[in-house]
């Protein structure tokens, strides 16, 4: 039996972190979710000699303090699932910021390694780094490794079992926060030592100093611990000693106590590394003096930006291709080879119709989805943050904004998951709420069907006014939501802008891939269950033989005039066609789709759909992608002969080009996919969801019924 | 503490030149806000430079050797002094 102990990872976001995770890991990684929040916990297993260890991918924090989601996550898990070892991986190239989060790390007192990440760097620019002085210093072990190169890997496991095993007696280090702290950290350990119902999971020095930090989380996690006589003591006690600290040296505890860590590393640094002296400006702020410049740092991220939509629309298209290609092929061969069946119909035209048609998308999505890996892991994604905060702050907004905007265009449920990144609430709020403006990957098949149908010359342009409006549209949202829901000022913005780094593939392709699975999965679960049960809608109940015409009787007389010569094959075929056509129309409308779509009808008339419209813009909730696939459905021909060209000409006959943009405008604006509002309640709660639903639909309607009426009189 | 209190020469850093040594003096933004820009290392007594000025927007600034983005509205938060 190997024996099983769990290690988690803490490091500040950019000090590779993850590179390190999966060097040890390798593929065998587990991505699911923190409790109660969509905070992503990677976990992955090692094998390693007599060991089988479980590793923990804590959020990149800076520090533990409750100001974000992450730092709040990363505390809670550190503090109740006790992992046997803490890696705080640091990035050694900077070792005085880094070291930060180790100087809280300690205090926490659980078993520390800490591991010096790319130290070749280190290694190069100082003349001298005496690790066992700063090792003894800092009171835990550390390692050396360079995480792209895997290297110091065997050795950090290595240690890691080491101290599992022997737990080496090592003198406690605790940093002084001077005489004034000092005081009164005792004074809050004397009251909190003489109640009993604390756990003894805390530290009580470590309580002590979170209070006189004014920590939110633990202040509301003692209220609900101690009773309240000793709550009301406690707040009187720590209320007191923050106002004398204040008074006493003009600052709040939390500025001394930051300083006082500051000084700790500063000090330890000083003993143990002697630097080089040389003054050279890095290859990072030469790179920075051109790409944040004042006048090329806009359109050289314009430039990054046209290049990427090319990349992955242009480009992707052709993947998409071969995939729609191959799709195709095989439900002919289904066809062709199964009898017919309501089975086959459900397998044909229900499941693979709904899920082949968003599996073959994934190409662009994995496209993009590299993109934006390339972006952030070298660095570049800050800038662009940051070069883009004073234009978003014009439309309060935040900087950060502008990452999951961007990765709206793509999938919107990754992108409002990436709305974390932003620590305010109404600005994360503000963010997500107009993302589902950001046009999707999901919706660009209906703009290509219906651009290409109604706007056969200008298709292109057709689609580019739609993500236009999408955007222009997203920034008059959100000034209306600062001025109504979400008052007050955007957070100013302070964001590390890392140094440049050459992202590596395998970083790239996992962090890629990641977020494909998200959308493959998607597809996998929610849109098929959908896509059945649409397909149940669509099928029942049966028509069987009450159609309003004869029509066998009316294929048997065209058959007869066939074969009597009367007619060329072409235009039998048509006759063919149109018949069939008619057929599953009324097939469908005397469906339960049909019924609601014809239910529906009325509040979708003023925007000029009928209810075949209608009920294709209700499928949409499943997934944007569906609304193809039901036009597919309603307008083109039996089983898998469908013609695009066919259909095509039926949906341009049905409709004229103000109904089609109509309804492009209108799947723009609203919400964008079921799964998307599922992801929305877990990242913002029902609440918000409910308001995202209503707002969205409104508006499509409201933008949708002005366009309609408006232009109704002009032609 | 560590600060001579002088109180001549107070500047918001969002007023600050660029490749000027200041001293942070103090900062006075939002609670949760300043616990941010402290454990970035913006602290009382540190030196930090401005890098580059983006137009009258963002600025990067120097601190223990990071990189690091702030807004117009976070830089206004933090006083400085100059090194001289």
């Amino acid at each position: 039996m190997p024996k099983e102990f769990t290690i988690a990872l803490a490091g500040t976001p950019n000090s590779g972190k993850t590179t390190i995770f999966n060097s040890i890991t390798g593929s065998r990684q587990h991505v699911g979710n923190y409790p109660g929040v969509t905070v992503e916990q990677k976990s992955g297993l090692k094998k390693y000699k007599d060991y089988l260890i479980k590793l923990v991918d804590l959020p990149g924090t800076y520090s533990l303090t409750a100001y974000s989601m992450e730092e709040v996550v990363a505390r809670d898990y550190i503090l109740n699932n006790k992992p046997e070892i803490i890696l705080n991986i640091v990035d050694s190239s900077n070792l005085e910021r880094n070291l930060y989060l180790a100087t809280q790390l300690i205090e926490l007192e659980t078993p520390l390694i800490i591991v010096f990440n790319m130290s070749d760097i280190l290694l190069k620019t100082k003349e001298k780094v005496n690790i066992e002085m700063l090792s003894s210093l800092f009171g835990a072990p550390i390692v050396l490794t360079v995480g792209s190169k895997s290297s110091g890997i065997d050795e950090l496991l290595e240690k890691t079992v080491d101290l599992f095993e022997k737990k080496p007696e090592r003198k406690k280090i605790i940093i002084n926060y001077g005489e004034e702290i000092e005081n009164e950290i005792s004074k809050i350990k004397n009251l909190l030592k003489n109640s009993n119902e604390l756990l003894c999971k805390f530290s009580l020095r470590w309580l002590a100093v979170k209070l006189l930090e004014q920590d939110k989380e633990v202040i509301i996690y003692l209220k609900k611990a101690l009773n309240d006589k000793t709550f009301l003591d406690l707040s009187k006690l720590f209320a007191y000693s923050i106002d004398h600290i204040k008074n006493v040296t003009g600052y709040f505890p939390e500025v001394l106590i930051a300083e006082a860590r500051y000084g700790f590393i500063k000090g330890a640094l000083k003993e143990a590394i002697v630097d080089k002296s040389n003054n050279e400006t890095s290859l990072s702020d030469r790179v920075d003096r051109v790409i944040i410049n004042k006048i090329l740092g806009l359109p050289i991220f314009i430039l990054i930006m046209w290049i990427m939509f090319q990349i992955v629309f242009k480009l992707g298209n052709y993947p998409v291709d071969w995939l729609t290609y191959g799709l195709n092929r095989f439900s002919g061969f289904l066809n062709a080879s199964i009898p017919s069946s309501l089975l086959k119909s459900l397998l044909l035209n229900g499941i693979i119709g709904g899920v082949g048609g968003i599996l073959v998308f994934t190409p662009k999505i994995m496209l993009l989805f590299i993109f934006i890996a390339i972006l952030e892991d070298s660095g570049y994604m800050s800038r662009g943050a940051f070069i883009m905060d004073r234009i978003m702050h014009k439309i309060g907004l935040h900087g950060k904004s502008f990452i999951p905007l961007v990765i709206g265009f793509g999938c919107t449920i990754p992108a409002y998951m990436c709305g974390r990144t932003l620590e305010n609430k109404s600005d994360r709020m503000i963010t997500m709420h107009i993302n589902t403006f950001m046009s999707c990957g999901g919706r660009l098949p209906i703009y290509i069907l219906f651009a290409g149908i109604f706007f056969p010359k200008n298709a292109g342009n057709i689609i580019f006014s739609i993500y236009i409006i999408g955007i222009l549209m997203a920034v008059a949202m959100a000034k209306l939501l600062r001025v109504t829901r979400f008052k007050g000022e955007a957070e100013p913005f302070v964001m590390e802008l890392p140094s440049y780094r050459m992202p590596t593939l395998k970083g790239v392709f996992i962090h890629m891939w990641e977020r494909t699975w998200q959308y493959i999965k998607k597809a996998g679960t929610i849109i098929l269950a959908l896509s059945i049960i649409m397909w149940i809608l669509f099928t029942f109940p049966m028509i069987g033989s009450k159609y309003s015409q004869n029509y066998s009787e009316q294929i048997k007389t065209l058959n007869s005039s066939y074969y009597s010569k009367n007619i060329t094959r072409e235009t039998f075929e048509k006759e063919i066609l149109k018949i069939e056509n008619k057929m599953s129309a009324e097939k469908i409308e005397y469906s339960a789709a049909g019924r609601i779509g014809h239910f529906i009808e009325p509040v979708f008339k003023p925007l000029g759909f009928d209810w075949r419209l209608s009920l294709a813009s209700l499928t949409g909730i499943a997934g944007k992608e569906v609304v193809v696939s039901t036009m597919g459905t309603l307008f083109s021909l039996t089983g898998t002969q469908k013609s695009n060209t066919e259909s095509g000409s039926i949906i341009a006959e049905a409709y004229n080009p103000l109904i089609g943009y109509n309804f492009m405008l209108f799947t723009l604006l609203y919400f964008p996919c079921i799964a998307s509002l599922a992801v929305f309640k877990k990242e913002a709660g029902i609440k918000e969801m409910f308001f995202q639903i209503f707002f969205t639909l409104s508006l499509a309607w409201i933008v949708s019924f002005a366009l309609y009426q408006t232009g109704r009189w002009f032609i | 503490m560590l600060l001579e209190q002088t109180e001549k020469n107070l500047i918001s850093l969002a007023n600050a030149e660029i490749n000027t040594k200041y001293k942070i003096q103090k900062m006075h933004g939002a609670g949760s806000f300043n616990k941010r820009l402290l454990s970035l290392g913006f602290i009382p007594g540190e030196v930090i430079a401005i890098i580059n000025k983006f137009g009258n927007g963002p600025i990067t600034v120097n601190v223990k050797g990071n990189k690091i983005g702030l807004g117009r509205g976070a830089a206004a938060v933090i006083i400085v002094s100059e090194v001289m």
